[in-house]
């Protein structure tokens, strides 16, 4: 759990800065109609820096805000981001350290998984998701631009999180 | 974290109160960072929109050029081209309306999330006399209505929603129900239109303005585009062709009338559609 103020107050900026960039930077300007998802991205790169618990409280309060952002089921985002980035942070727990291109590669697999959950769960609450006839392609860029977005978010992150508490998992990314 | 985020969704679902205030505050919260995002963003977005989007540009550009060829053909044939000014004139001030007060408000940003294909918003608001269930039109025709409103912003829940239902009239005074199955997709009518029905390719389509209707009477939605005939239903399933551009959405107007069942209760003084 986050016990330390000044991460709490690191977190908490990275997190909003982010949703700031997501409203007013991602969705002004779609790639090839679609708007990059910076919170599942967020989420992802908090469970590689900081494992799982760090993973699912940022992922929960990243989709949360998301979701109060957005027009969908509020709790979803909050839902599929948790499980996301719990997942890869129990995955990458025991890694000594991950290179770069690996780590893009992760993120945007893991990036496309949040988003095929959700859309997985908003099927379930009747918001036609899993029926949207470019679920693919918007699976697809948002795991692409993710990736490649994900040396700079998971630079952030390492920030937030201090010295101390990151992931050994880190030290391959940050160096190269 | 799993279980509040599971709580937080059985709490939506059940449309707890306190859960729209909360959103409502972030729409208001977010409202001033959309609109200078906009400002600043508008001529580097158009340049971007030009580079990702050049494949349908083009094929845009294309199908302007083909409706310009069509008018400047009809233009040679029209006896009056002050006719054609009227016309225009006529849409301009939007017809189909006259008897409602309208708020017109612009469109306020882009979706933040590729999955919010079903809706606009919009940057009137409770503060302008914007209330849950107004309809939203264009010069066109309907596009929507209100589905969430804050001090300065609103949510258009949008035709193209499969679960956005609208008692329609034909040309033959015949009703059915229609709902929309998509973006980019066409409006469908595959409720209460028997096989005895008159249709034809072309025919409008408008709202029913019937007993309990969400909408006035005689708002344009599209022209028939397509007929299937079901024998096993003893109904013809219409596709509709909507008359308003969703995909270019601009300027709207949200007609200051409330669907009956609140209009003729409790609603301010608004009347009902």
């Amino acid at each position: 759990m986050l016990t330390d103020w000044g991460q709490i107050v690191r977190w908490t900026l990275v997190v909003v800065t982010t949703l700031i960039l997501q409203v007013a930077v991602a969705a002004q300007f779609p790639v090839w109609g679609v708007v990059a998802d910076l919170m599942v991205l967020l989420a992802v790169c908090a469970g590689i820096v900081g494992g799982p618990a760090r993973g699912a409280i940022v992922g929960f309060w990243a989709g949360l805000l998301y979701d109060l952002a957005r027009d969908g089921r509020l709790g979803l985002s909050a839902l599929a981001f948790t499980l996301v980035a719990f997942a890869v942070g129990s995955l990458l727990v025991s890694v000594l350290s991950v290179r770069r291109p690996l780590a893009m590669l992760i993120v945007g697999l893991t990036s496309a998984a949040g988003e095929l959950l959700y859309a997985v769960g908003g099927e379930i609450f009747g918001e036609h998701t899993l029926t949207h006839p470019r679920l693919w392609v918007i699976v697809g860029v948002i795991a692409l631009v993710n990736a490649l977005l994900s040396p700079l978010v998971l630079r952030a992150c390492a920030w937030a999180e201090g010295p101390e508490e990151r992931s050994s998992a880190i030290v391959g990314i940050l160096d190269g | 974290m799993t279980l509040l985020s599971v709580t937080v969704l059985t709490l939506d679902s059940k449309d707890v109160p306190v859960l729209g205030s909360i959103r409502e505050g972030m729409m208001s919260a977010l409202s001033p960072v959309e609109s200078a995002a906009r400002t600043v963003a508008t001529p580097f977005r158009n340049a971007w929109n030009g580079i990702s989007d050049y494949d349908d540009l083009e094929a845009e550009n294309q199908e302007l050029r083909e409706q310009l060829d069509a008018l400047k053909g009809r233009e040679l044939n029209t006896e009056s081209f002050e006719e054609e000014v009227k016309k225009l004139r006529e849409q301009l001030n939007v017809p189909f309306v006259t008897g409602f007060d309208v708020e017109v408000a612009q469109i306020a940003t882009g979706n933040f999330s590729s999955f919010d294909d079903f809706t606009a918003r919009i940057d009137k608001g409770s503060d302008h006399g914007v209330q849950v269930g107004m309809p939203v039109v264009t010069s066109a025709g309907l596009i929507g209505n209100i589905e969430r409103v804050s001090p300065d912003r609103s949510v258009v829940h949008l035709i193209t929603d499969p679960d956005f239902g609208v008692g329609v009239r034909l040309k033959s005074n015949a009703f059915g129900v229609g709902r929309g199955s998509g973006p980019k997709s066409p409006f469908i009518v595959d409720r209460g239109i028997g096989l005895d029905v008159e249709v034809a390719e072309g025919d409008p389509v408008s709202t029913s303005g019937q007993e309990r209707a969400k909408f006035p009477k005689e708002l344009p939605i599209g022209t028939v585009s397509k007929i299937t005939r079901s024998q096993s239903d003893q109904t013809q399933i219409l596709e509709v062709d909507l008359a308003a551009d969703l995909g270019r959405l601009d300027y709207v107007q949200v007609l200051e009338c409330l669907p009956r069942d609140v209009g003729e209760t409790d609603a301010g003084g608004v009347p009902p559609c």
